[in-house]
């Protein structure tokens, strides 16, 4: 056969299992009902390497003893980022937090269960709210605010009964960042999240990989403090390794497991596919980030041993939750 | 048979691999959401109309935004000539304010809309899923925006005339 007529046909084979696009989205300065004014769209992102926030005191009645770990550990999570110059301090509980963003004023970040005279759409479950400047896109204060009014929460879920608080916290602590729904249906940030769900809790190497894009390690704004600032709140510390890193589930992330699939079940196992590629390129494959090796073991099993090549959606082999919910009432 | 031992169709391979990941669109979400007869049961006024104006303000550190619609055709509630619904977020003096999720609603734009009374105001049923938004016909929903809870139904488009009779029928 000759090359031309191989490389149509492998072309086509790809082509042919194209999956939807699987990458992370950011939210803009268009994003707001009514936008911003002018012609640019700037896309969202604070201006600063230490986020603080607080957790109104109140928490939910929904979780003995309060939900503020859970909630941490949703901060925790977008913290754990590597390649991240990011880092959220915990400030503590705050009797009455403010929500909302006052010009000129002290404003806090604040993660808040409202239980009573919910101001938002009843089958709202949770609503992020940032305020930003339309000319820069920084954003300058952000707010959780969770429906106790209308749904049930907890931190053990059993079922589609309540919604996990750490599930739905991380999700929304995305959106604190700027990031906007993604559709990969594994994405912490994917739009549907059915009640009991955990899966959000962590992060997809898409997640990661929006992270390392908009706050990467290097690129911190040449006005903010320095990492330390942060605080013995702050989280663990930042992983010696700059740069981007992370190799994201990217787009076409099934299409390219399915062609890669085929690759390893034809050629045989993954070592010599891998050792194949790298003397083809000439060099090693891609790195992969900490948080994407976690995933993968976890989600991946054999599919990880036969192609140790590169960074593969899980979702072909993931099924997407399908979840019973509705809204539970108090 | 196509082999791969030869180095340059290992690159033909990579190329290959290389356009799944460059020939798909960049957002591609279709997402569950709340179905027509839960949005027709929510709502107490449904109305076919057109947003004609809209005023954003301050509201104790939220920005609120105060959108009118003039209804062509009331399909559940009172009739009046007009409706004014509230949602969050705007612009105020170069301060913007989002909400990912909430209705999309801009002057000019024919509608579709299902609105809940909270807190003595109008607000859309689902936030984002409240609104099917019309042209050449065919009335359709915007999710991408918003984060579901539920798994009953996708992003719906209907023709008008198909969306109409359905609420006519629901809401009865």
């Amino acid at each position: 056969m000759r090359p031309s007529r191989a490389s149509a046909r492998l072309v086509v084979l790809a082509l042919a299992v194209a999956a939807p696009a699987r990458a992370y989205v950011r939210t803009t300065t268009k994003s707001s009902n009514p936008p911003c004014p002018g012609p640019t769209a700037v896309p969202l992102q604070w201006r600063q390497v230490v986020i603080p926030y607080v957790v109104d005191a109140a928490t939910t009645p929904d979780v003995p003893g309060g939900a503020v770990d859970a909630v941490r550990a949703s901060f925790q999570t977008w913290d754990d980022v590597a390649s991240s110059y990011v880092t959220f301090r915990f400030d503590g509980t705050m009797a009455n937090a403010p929500v909302g963003y006052v010009m000129g004023g002290p404003n806090e970040n604040v993660v808040k269960w409202i239980e009573s005279n919910w101001s938002q759409s009843t089958r709202a479950i949770a609503v992020t709210l940032n305020t930003f400047d339309c000319n820069s896109g920084e954003i300058f204060d952000a707010d959780i605010l969770l429906n106790g009014q209308n749904f049930l929460f907890t931190i053990a879920p059993t079922g589609p009964t309540a919604a996990d608080v750490q599930n739905t916290v991380t999700h929304e602590v995305g959106h604190l960042l700027g990031f906007d729904h993604a559709p990969d249906p594994e994405s912490t940030m994917y739009a549907d999240a059915p009640l009991g769900e955990t899966k959000k809790r962590d992060l997809t190497a898409d997640d990661a990989q929006g992270m390392c894009d908009v706050y990467g390690l290097g690129h911190e704004p040449a006005d903010a403090g320095p990492p330390d600032a942060a605080g013995p709140d702050a989280g663990s510390p930042r992983a010696d390794d700059g740069g981007c890193a992370v190799a994201g589930q990217g787009a076409g992330g099934r299409g390219l497991l399915l062609v890669l699939l085929w690759a390893a079940a034809r050629y045989g196992p993954g070592r010599r596919a891998t050792a194949l590629i790298s003397r083809a390129f000439g060099r090693r494959t891609p790195s992969r980030s900490r948080v994407h090796r976690r995933r993968s073991f976890h989600r991946c099993g054999y599919v990880w041993r036969v192609m140790s090549m590169s960074c593969v959606s899980m979702s072909a082999h993931s099924s997407i939750c399908s979840g019973v919910s509705a809204r539970r009432p108090r | 048979m196509i082999r791969l031992e030869d180095p340059m169709m290992i690159r033909a391979f990579v190329v290959a691999v290389a356009c799944v990941c460059a020939a798909v669109p960049a957002r591609a979400a279709v997402v569950e959401a709340v179905d027509l007869p839960t949005l027709c049961r929510d709502a107490t006024r449904i109305v076919h109309g057109v947003v004609v104006g809209e005023a954003s303000a301050w509201r104790d550190g939220i920005i609120v935004t105060r959108v009118t619609v003039a209804v062509r055709r009331a399909l559940k509630g009172p009739a009046a000539r007009t409706l004014v619904v509230s949602r969050l977020g705007g612009v105020v003096d170069g301060i913007g304010q989002v909400a990912p999720g909430e209705a999309e609603l801009a002057p000019g734009e024919e509608i579709v809309l299902f609105v809940e009374p909270v807190l003595g105001e109008l607000r859309v049923v689902g936030m984002a899923q409240g609104v099917f938004h019309v042209a050449d016909g065919r009335a359709a929903q915007r999710l991408a925006g918003l984060t579901l809870v539920g798994a009953k139904a996708r992003e719906r488009t209907y023709t008008l005339r198909a969306l109409l009779a359905a609420i006519a029928r629901e809401a009865r």
